[in-house]
């Protein structure tokens, strides 16, 4: 389970496991998250090859796509957001359970890649805050992935994954 | 072959400026703003232009002394015949008459040329922004308004 789990063999044999709650929430927090796509534009095609076989995004638990907000745990926003869409993506995001995520794919989302003009927003993170930025126009399906890794490592600082900033110290 | 300048030569000539033809033959036909509405009643009633394609705002700047011009996009249905029609509106207050009356689609046109241009319709019965939210200030698609100026995100307007 982690590196933290100790067991008592003495008395139940290896049929027991003890760690702390907050680790045991954790796993399976990280391990489980549910997206759901916010997808305007074409970064969102993207997504589709990330979720297929080829890149297979349920290694890494995170394969229940939900459409709606209020089953979701894990915002992906995937395209380019106008002045007339953020006050819809802020909802969408208000109306998901804590605890919740957000990752901002592609250079749209992040900060309105190239579409500097009147009517594009510079980055969701003016309406709604970000824990993962992904870079490209559009990102590849690794890009996706490794996004979901970094968001695993910051839900579980001791998560296997590239280590998180406390991993050595555990 | 310029049929509907030859008839609008002889039925309302004082509304037209000059004609041509370009590359395709297809006409063009620049009129005087004011007689916009005389010139698509003939082009619908006698000529049978039945459906306005689209109006295109064009804002030329410092290229021409007067800057806003209007174009319309005529076609017949029937003789498969397309004509354009232009007109040069005052740079202080670019305003023309409403075509809604006569040509219903011209509704959100009009107010798509309002919004982004600036532009004013006589006649419109709901000269509001189309596409930009309500609090926007200015028209964006004028050659002078800043291309990186920000305005404050909307807020959520309940639709029910
Ligand atoms: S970042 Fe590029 S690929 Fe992604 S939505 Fe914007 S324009 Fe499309």
């Amino acid at each position: 389970m982690n590196q933290r789990s100790e067991i008592s063999s003495d008395f139940f044999g290896d049929t027991v496991v003890t760690t702390r709650l907050e680790d045991v929430i954790n796993w399976g927090r990280k391990n489980s998250l549910w997206p759901m796509p916010y997808g305007t534009a074409c970064c969102a095609i993207e997504f589709m090859g990330t979720v297929s076989a080829a890149f297979d995004i349920s290694r890494f638990g995170a394969e229940l796509v939900r459409f709606s907000p209020r089953q979701s745990d894990l915002l992906l926003v995937m395209g380019t957001i106008n002045y007339k869409q953020a006050p819809v993506l802020k909802k969408i995001y208000e109306q998901m359970c804590d605890p919740k995520w957000v990752v901002a794919v592609g250079a749209c989302a992040s900060s309105g890649g190239f579409y500097d003009n009147y009517s594009v927003l510079q980055g969701i993170d003016e309406v709604i805050p970000v824990d993962v930025y992904v870079p490209g126009c559009p990102p590849r399906p690794e890009q996706v992935l490794d996004a979901i890794y970094k968001l695993q490592s910051k839900i579980d600082p001791a998560a296997f994954v590239d280590g998180g900033p406390n991993a050595n110290a555990r | 072959m310029t049929p509907v300048s030859d008839h609008l030569n002889k039925t309302l000539s004082k509304a037209l400026i000059k004609s041509q033809a370009d590359k395709s033959q297809q006409e063009i036909v620049i009129i005087h703003p004011e007689a916009l509405l005389d010139v698509a009643k003939v082009l619908k009633e006698e000529l049978g232009f039945d459906m306005l394609m689209d109006i295109a705002a064009v804002d030329w700047k410092d290229r021409r002394k007067e800057r806003y011009e209007i174009v319309y996009l005529f076609y017949a249905t029937q003789s498969n015949k397309r004509v354009t029609i232009k007109a040069t509106l005052n740079n202080q207050n670019p305003s023309i008459a409403s075509l809604i009356n006569i040509y219903p689609a011209a509704n959100w046109a009009e107010r798509e040329a309002y919004d982004m241009m600036g532009y004013h319709f006589e006649g419109h019965p709901k000269l509001e922004r189309l596409l930009m939210w309500d609090e926007f200030e200015g028209h964006p698609l004028r050659k002078d308004y800043p291309i990186d100026k920000r305005q404050p995100v909307p807020v959520l307007r309940e639709l029910l």
